[in-house]
């Protein structure tokens, strides 16, 4: 696979306005989630944010807007400040790089991409937990995959209808 | 610096991981209640500590090492002369010991015998040609006169051969000329105990039919009309069976005659 800029092998500038737009989109969508319905039902959006902003601009911009995403999320949510913003910030990186070495052309690719990077982001939260020594209550295999499963539905219309919204494809016919 | 980190992600990278995981050490407690932080400090700080501390002891180690042996040459002085002092001590303890059991002894001659004795010092021995007499300083004036019996608390000596006003010369009962009465037990067969001229004596005059056992004490028998009776000359070392009617009996003395320090004169009453 040839290395690109991004999935469709332009590096996009995403200006913090719409960043910000993101982030209190995700905001609002979490808490809605968090009131309304149970663990293994919520979709990870501000990861999917997060994942969007990383792959298509560059690993650090990813790790950056991870860290903020995150720590605002822990803070709403109340949990130990960083956790979230440790997880996003390596899953921001993360994606920055994925997108350098694949394509993301193929629909069911992206789902399979999101929901394994909310998998990975269970994955590291978890494990700080236990490098901190916590108590960590027992997770359910089944809430986690379809969690995940719902986070790659949730991406995949995001990437979807962001993209078409954001970057139409342009009509050459109006140059003749 | 911001171009630097764009061109090194994972440094960025790193710095952003470093301020989550800080954040989260100042909120999280570990299950002993201690932050997480701290934990984390002490665990990072212990390795320096512990190095600091053996560093510390072994710079100790070196420095007393050192020091010892800097003073080792004046401590082994001081221990030399100590050694020295506790060694003249030991000596001079020994020798009073020696005098007090040496008095003791003496002490008991006089609750031992009915006789009446005088303490004389030996201040003369080995004469030439006259190994077996000694001059002791008693003589006329303390009463001591010719064939005065000379004794110690170990046994028989010999007796006096020659007087003068302040000293005397004894005849060890060694000697090949001297002879005491004696007998073997306090109530046992009587003989006659003579001196070889060596350090062994040899008890005369028991019958070859008598049973003597080596070990048995021999006593003198108050029957030469110089030795009282009753006082040990030593113990029966060898009883032989020879072809005449006497026994050949060696009698190893109680008194160490080359050791002679002291003696005690047996006198008439004054």
């Amino acid at each position: 696979m040839k290395p690109t800029t991004s999935n469709d092998g332009v590096q996009r500038r995403i200006p913090p306005l719409e960043i910000l737009v993101f982030l209190i989109v995700g905001l609002a969508v979490d808490l809605v989630q968090g009131a309304l319905l149970p663990g293994y039902l919520r979709a990870e959006v501000l990861l999917v944010l997060v994942v969007y902003v990383g792959w298509s601009t560059s690993p650090l911009k990813g790790a950056v807007v991870g860290t903020i995403f995150g720590i605002l999320e822990d803070y709403l949510v109340g949990i130990p400040i960083g956790l979230n913003g440790l997880s996003m910030t390596l899953i921001g990186f993360l994606s920055g790089y994925l997108s350098r070495w694949m394509s993301t052309e193929l629909g069911p690719f992206r789902v399979l991409l999101f929901a394994g990077l909310a998998l990975l982001d269970r994955a590291i939260i978890l494990g700080t937990l236990y490098l901190l020594a916590q108590n960590v209550s027992p997770v359910r295999i089944d809430g986690l995959l379809l969690s995940a499963f719902l986070t790659g539905i949730i991406g995949e219309v995001f990437f979807g209808l962001y993209d078409k919204i954001r970057f139409p494809p342009k009509d050459f016919r109006r140059l003749h | 610096m911001t171009e630097y980190v764009r061109r090194n992600p994972f440094l960025g990278l790193l710095a952003l991981v470093i301020l989550n995981l800080f954040l989260l050490s100042i909120q999280v407690r570990s299950e002993n209640g201690r932050l997480v932080l701290r934990s984390w400090g002490l665990a990072a700080f212990t390795p320096f500590a512990l190095t600091a501390d053996v560093a510390s002891n072994l710079m100790h180690q070196v420095v007393d090492r050192y020091r010892f042996l800097t003073h080792l040459e004046e401590r082994n002085r001081y221990l030399e002369e100590q050694n020295w002092r506790l060694k003249t001590e030991l000596n001079r303890l020994e020798a009073l010991r020696r005098q007090v059991a040496k008095d003791e002894g003496f002490r008991l001659l006089s609750t031992l015998y009915s006789f009446k004795t005088i303490r004389a010092s030996v201040v003369w021995r080995n004469l030439p040609m006259y190994a077996n007499k000694v001059i002791i300083n008693a003589g006329l004036r303390e009463h001591v006169r010719k064939d005065s019996a000379v004794i110690t608390p170990e046994g028989v000596v010999g007796r006096v051969r020659a007087v003068t006003g302040l000293t005397s010369e004894v005849e060890l009962l060694t000697d090949v000329n001297a002879a005491a009465g004696a007998q073997i037990g306090e109530e046992g067969l009587q003989g006659v105990v003579q001196g070889t001229g060596r350090r062994e004596l040899r008890l005369n005059f028991i019958l070859g039919t008598e049973q003597v056992e080596p070990g048995e004490v021999v006593y003198t028998s108050g029957t030469d009309g110089i030795y009282p009776k009753g006082v040990p000359i030593g113990k029966v070392e060898a009883a032989e069976r020879t072809t005449g009617i006497f026994q050949r009996i060696t009698v190893d003395p109680f008194v160490q005659f080359s050791r002679l320090e002291e003696v005690a004169v047996v006198i008439d009453e004054p």
